[in-house]
């Protein structure tokens, strides 16, 4: 279950975790936010296509660009 | 019933066929039998990583990891009709024909797994998703250490020094074992990590892809050995390994396709 208290990385996790899990959700996000500098619980609007992108690139190699792209837009339209 | 489930029906029902013709049948059938099953469980699995990647929009990541499996098991589908066809219809002893010219396919074929399954462990770590715990990454190593050890005692040192076989013989029987051992670590490597996922779908294609790999490296490694020491024949039971490896290679590509249609 997620336990994010910021509303972003809550959202992101309902989104994700269907396909990817509750821990590589968790992994994506943490691994993805450090990469921009910031932690889960710090992310803002203006982090949301940045990460979004990354957390797509992330996704191609299980379900294709295809998919990551459908996952990237439901994050982006957040 | 869907799809995969009829293909895990297919592939039981063929596999337990293939116990039951090496158990009752001799002679020339076995050979027709034992020769002539690796090519459809071959062309079976072909025919499932087709279908997948016909579904793919676009040549990206994902497709070029599964068109690099379909083009190593075109090679397997070539070398086990090139094997039949010099045993079967040129009547070749195939124990002294070794390497024969099914063997250069095979070979092709490791070439194309191993860089599959390399591109896909590779682009895993670049996703920064987690890999695990390092404790079990130190049993892994343990493991294929031990593993190794045996296979360089047992099999690759009495190969070397044998002064009997030819040095091209001593190549492709070395090479068998090598490759196996490359292969069967990526895979075993990412049956670890795809351990990870909660998601069953997610899983499922690298699990079962995994698991075929590792069938195929238990039946070659036998192979070197019963081949090393001209034991290896017609309707030998490690056939069952080649042939459960490619169904579950088919199968693999069917939970992928699985897995991308319940996204879209």
């Amino acid at each position: 279950m997620a336990v994010f208290e910021n509303l972003y990385a809550r959202k992101i996790y309902e989104i994700v975790s269907p396909v990817l899990g509750d821990l590589m959700t968790k992994g994506a996000l943490r691994s993805q936010c450090k990469k921009i500098g910031i932690s889960e619980e710090s992310i803002e609007y203006k982090h949301l296509n940045l990460l979004s992108e990354n957390i797509g690139k992330a996704m191609i190699l299980f379900i294709g660009s295809e998919n990551a792209r459908l996952i990237v837009n439901k994050i982006k339209s957040i | 019933m869907d799809k995969i489930k009829r293909f895990w029906l297919a592939s039981g029902s063929i596999i337990l066929l293939n116990v039951i013709g090496y158990l009752t049948l001799k002679g020339d059938a076995l050979l027709y039998f034992s020769d002539l099953l690796p090519i459809i469980c071959s062309f079976i699995a072909i025919l499932g990583l087709v279908q997948l990647l016909k579904s793919f929009k676009e040549f990206d990541l994902t497709k070029a990891v599964w068109l690099l499996i379909l083009v190593g098991l075109v090679f397997n589908f070539l070398a086990e009709g090139t094997y039949s066809f010099f045993e079967i219809v040129l009547k070749k002893d195939m124990n002294n024909l070794f390497p024969s010219p099914a063997d250069y396919f095979w070979f092709s074929a490791y070439i194309f797994f191993f860089f599959s399954l390399f591109l896909m462990l590779s682009s895993y770590i670049r996703t920064g998703l987690p890999l695990g715990k390092i404790r079990s990454y130190f049993m892994l190593v343990i493991v294929l250490a031990c593993i190794i050890i045996v296979i360089i005692n047992f099999l690759l040192v009495p190969i070397i020094e044998d002064t009997e076989t030819s040095v091209l013989t001593k190549i492709a029987s070395i090479f068998y074992p090598v490759a196996d051992i490359l292969i069967a670590s990526l895979a075993v490597i990412l049956m670890y990590i795809s351990n990870q996922f909660d998601n069953k779908l997610i899983s499922m294609p690298w699990k079962v892809m995994a698991f075929g790999f590792i069938c195929f490296t238990i039946s070659d490694l036998i192979y070197s050995y019963l081949s090393w020491i001209d034991k290896y024949g017609s309707g030998n039971f490690i056939d069952i390994g080649w042939n459960l490896g490619y169904l579950l290679l088919g199968v693999s590509g069917l939970y992928q396709l699985k897995l991308m249609k319940s996204i879209q």
